[in-house]
């Protein structure tokens, strides 16, 4: 199977001559759902923003869908890679929640039947259309959110990158938000990369990820893979969900390695307990 | 700043580089224009502003070249000054437009010398000329202005302010609202960005639509900002800001600028001759045949091949 976005041996250098990236290499495939943790400058964001054009790698090359990034514009991007940024407040600015959505639709020449249209899918997608008529800084910023989510899905990307979208949510929110992400990438097909430091979120929502430490990727793989390799975790400085640890400690009283939510340990418990 | 070592080929040479972040973006400094002491940077602009007393286009254009040999010697990146360009071209055009319909008062009309002629509209030598003599001395003036610029951060206006006993409040309403440039400019790439990122790519659009388009920058960086002058207000409230007098603990208030401030020789030096010069091309137009000289306009094409000599 072809990867869709495809990231070989890139190397990274902001203008200030701060070196972000190392010859990182990884693939990603159609349906994933893809999580990208590592500590503050590590290299996550820097590395997500190849994947729709924004930057273009010092040297390496990304390939999205077969095309190098490098002669293709975020413009154009846009329509394969969707990027929701961590603060909506940076993406809106028109008076509704349907003309918000419409407004990149618009750019793309699409007949008004036919934007009609997407925007009413989007936003039930999002569970927003009661506020189509709403002027969106009016929302909460949990609803801001998923307007700016619905405007980048109308564009019908086929990944969408999700920047830290659980930072200073409580958890329900934040739980909602991944939650949504799921329904995206189950639903809808989407193949989604999120970016979290929230290592709950991600045990329990990814089904692959990739660790990223000084600018390089520590590790990829399975999440459950990845997050039973605790000593190499804590070499990059991540600590995994306190479950995982705990069933970690309790691995000499049968405690299978693999668990990695609430539920699995429940679940070891209860065979454990039957067992006896 | 960003510092790292660097090795030449020969690894025998070592250089420590490092940036400041100015209105250009980040700029080398380790060039000499770091160890001038900011007051004296500052006052490269009364002389890169000289032109505007001056007409002869040879001395004004020796200002200019000037000016673009700093930028080299500052190793300013050109893709910075770039950002300049399109400022410059529309001057320009605005310059030439205007001296191609009305008279100036280096050249009094009636012009004689005729260029070319358009149905009943005719362009003189003398429309050329005048437009030439206000170009060059704008040209030096704005890009000798943004380079001083280029080589001068927040902190550095801070300390040549504090230098010439500009008070507290005043300096930190400054140094606030030109940090307040460097993050509106920030937080608008940054809307750009996100823009960009659901399908709005303002940089790969001609002006006409760039410009009906930038509303979708302009409402995000105001709220933005908004919330931000806010947020700042509140932050020097609650740490006990007053403008005037002591803070209301009396505990006098720290400095924050943490550099040394003192001028050397050199630096006073060069701030008094930005003075002097301002004075000397000022009062030496008195004298006939220095005014004779730095008013010369090169009236018919001959005289800019005579001047050269």
């Amino acid at each position: 199977m072809e990867p869709y976005i495809s990231v070989k041996d890139v190397t990274f250098c902001y203008p200030d001559g701060t070196k972000a990236l190392f010859g990182v290499n990884m693939d990603i495939y159609k349906g994933e759902m893809l999580a990208i943790i590592g500590q503050n400058g590590s290299g996550k964001t820097t590395i997500v923003k190849h994947f729709n054009g924004l930057l273009k790698p010092t040297s390496g090359d990304v390939f999205v869908d077969g095309k190098s990034v490098k002669a293709q514009t975020a413009g154009k991007l846009a329509g394969k890679v969707g990027y929701v940024y961590q603060n909506p407040s940076l993406q809106l600015f028109r008076s509704s929640v349907r003309e918000e959505i419409a407004f990149g639709l618009r750019l793309l020449k699409k007949s008004e039947t036919e934007i009609a249209k997407i925007v009413e899918e989007n936003l039930r997608l999002v569970g927003l259309w009661e506020k189509v008529d709403d002027y969106p800084f009016f929302l909460s910023m949990g609803e801001k959110q998923r307007v700016a989510i619905a405007a980048v899905l109308a564009l019908g990307p086929e990944v969408l990158i999700v920047d830290e979208p659980t930072t200073g949510q409580d958890f329900k929110r934040a739980y909602q938000f991944l939650e949504l992400f799921d329904m995206l990438n189950k639903k809808a097909n989407k193949t989604i990369i999120f970016i979290t430091h929230e290592m709950r979120f991600t045990t329990e929502f990814s089904h692959r990820t990739i660790v990223m430490a000084n600018g390089k990727v520590w590790q990829d793989g399975e999440t459950k893979a990845v997050f039973n390799d605790v000593a190499k975790l804590n070499e990059a400085l991540v600590a995994p969900p306190e479950i995982v640890q705990l069933a970690a400690a309790a691995k000499s009283l049968g405690i299978s390695e693999d668990v990695l939510t609430v539920n699995d340990l429940y679940d070891e418990l209860k065979r454990l307990a039957l067992k006896e | 700043m960003s510092t790292e070592v660097v090795a030449d080929s020969s690894l025998k040479i070592s250089r420590k580089i490092e940036y400041k972040k100015t209105i250009f973006g980040y700029t080398p400094k380790w060039t000499v224009f770091s160890r001038i002491h900011p007051l004296a940077r500052l006052s490269l602009i009364l002389i890169f502003n000289l032109p505007f007393f001056i007409v002869n286009p040879f001395i004004n254009g020796v200002f200019f070249i000037a000016v673009l040999l700093m930028y080299r010697i500052a190793h300013i990146p050109f893709e910075y000054v770039k950002k300049f360009l399109p400022f410059g071209f529309t001057l320009t055009f605005f310059l030439f437009l205007t001296y191609a319909f009305f008279p100036s008062i280096f050249l009094k009309p009636p012009y004689k010398i005729e260029l070319f002629s358009i149905g009943f509209y005719t362009y003189y030598y003398e429309n050329f000329v005048v437009s030439f003599l206000m170009w060059i001395r704008w040209m030096s003036a704005i890009f000798g202005a943004l380079f001083v610029f280029a080589v001068t951060d927040e902190s550095d206006i801070n300390i040549a302010l504090k230098t010439v006993k500009v008070p507290f409040f005043l300096r930190l309403t400054i140094a606030t609202g030109l940090r307040s440039f460097f993050s509106f400019y920030y937080d608008a790439k940054q809307i750009i960005e996100a823009q960009k990122a659901r399908g709005l790519d303002l940089e790969n659009m001609n002006i006409v639509m760039r410009l009906r388009y930038y509303v979708a920058v302009m409402v995000p960086l105001i709220m933005i900002e908004l919330q931000r002058a806010d947020e700042m207000s509140d932050a020097a409230d609650s740490r006990g800001f007053v403008a005037f007098g002591k803070k209301a603990d009396a505990i006098t208030r720290t400095e924050y600028i943490g550099r040394n401030t003192l001028m050397q020789a050199g630096d006073k030096v060069l701030v008094f001759m930005a003075i002097f010069l301002i004075v000397f091309v000022v009062a030496v137009q008195l004298i006939p045949a220095a005014k004779a000289l730095i008013g010369w306009v090169p009236v018919n094409p001959a005289a800019w091949f005579s001047w050269l000599g």
